[in-house]
């Protein structure tokens, strides 16, 4: 009788163990993709407005500045358009910074220099 | 003063007890890590999905072949430059709204609320925000 209650308890360490190998394989870290996802979605706008800047020769930041906001409505970062830099929508607490530039010859024969950065 | 027998008796019911409450604790716990498996794995397919449609975007309606400017004397294709041409080729049952500034070029009307993508060009020299609206699945 004692070795029937031995049985029981170690059939249910058995399937513990079990149960403990079985959580190992499907376990799946809950990585979080969102961040990557969004910098690959604001790298992309990023490169809209800095190949519509090149196209269209925005040289205000002023301008390009509405056009950030035009298209990245609520994030905040800056423009840099040769030596004057702007910032846009001041009050960020996100820490992580994405941002691209270009350099290129007007057809004023100008070089131009353009910086754009997001935070997220 | 208890006999053995009724021990014994006792010390089975106790083992069965505690096997049962062991057989609960491990269906409880298989519950919730399938559970956790399959949500996870529908929010990686959400986030997957959003790529995709940024990804369709990009390399379908900003194609030459679609709304993308081709120039006719160079034949360069210019991926952020379009122009309103080729609107009766493109799939209707992937987009269902596309808006150049504040024009509608067309709209299927969708119940579901869906995400609005929104990429900058130029169109007839001037910025542009192009809005896209994918369809509900």
């Amino acid at each position: 009788m004692k070795n029937k209650g031995i049985i029981f308890t170690i059939d249910g360490i058995i399937a513990l163990t079990f149960i403990a190998l079985f959580s190992m394989i499907l376990f799946v870290p809950t990585y979080d993709n969102t961040k990557e996802i969004e910098k690959i979605l604001i790298n992309n706008r990023i490169s809209d407005l800095l190949i519509t800047a090149q196209l269209l020769e925005i040289e205000n930041s002023n301008i390009l500045e509405q056009k950030f906001q035009l298209l990245l409505e609520d994030k905040s970062g800056f423009i840099i358009i040769n030596n004057k830099k702007i910032e846009i929508n001041n009050s960020h607490e996100k820490t992580r910074l994405i941002s691209q530039n270009i350099r290129y010859i007007n057809s004023s024969n100008k070089e131009i220099y353009i910086e754009i950065g997001v935070y997220y | 003063m208890i006999s053995a027998k009724s021990k014994k008796g006792q010390i089975i019911i106790i083992d069965i007890l505690l096997f049962l409450i062991i057989i609960l604790l491990i269906i409880s716990i298989q519950t919730k890590i399938i559970r956790n498996y399959k949500e996870n794995l529908s929010f990686q397919e959400k986030e997957i999905n959003f790529l995709k449609e940024d990804f369709l975007i990009e390399n379908y309606l900003l194609d030459c072949n679609y709304l993308g400017y081709l120039d006719k004397d160079t034949k360069k294709c210019y991926k952020n430059k379009i122009e309103i041409k080729n609107i009766d080729k493109i799939d209707y049952s992937i987009f269902c709204k596309l808006k150049i500034n504040e024009n509608i070029i067309f709209y299927i009307e969708n119940k579901n609320n869906k995400k609005i993508y929104k990429r900058a060009a130029v169109f007839e020299d001037k910025f542009t925000i192009l809005e896209v609206e994918f369809c509900e699945k």
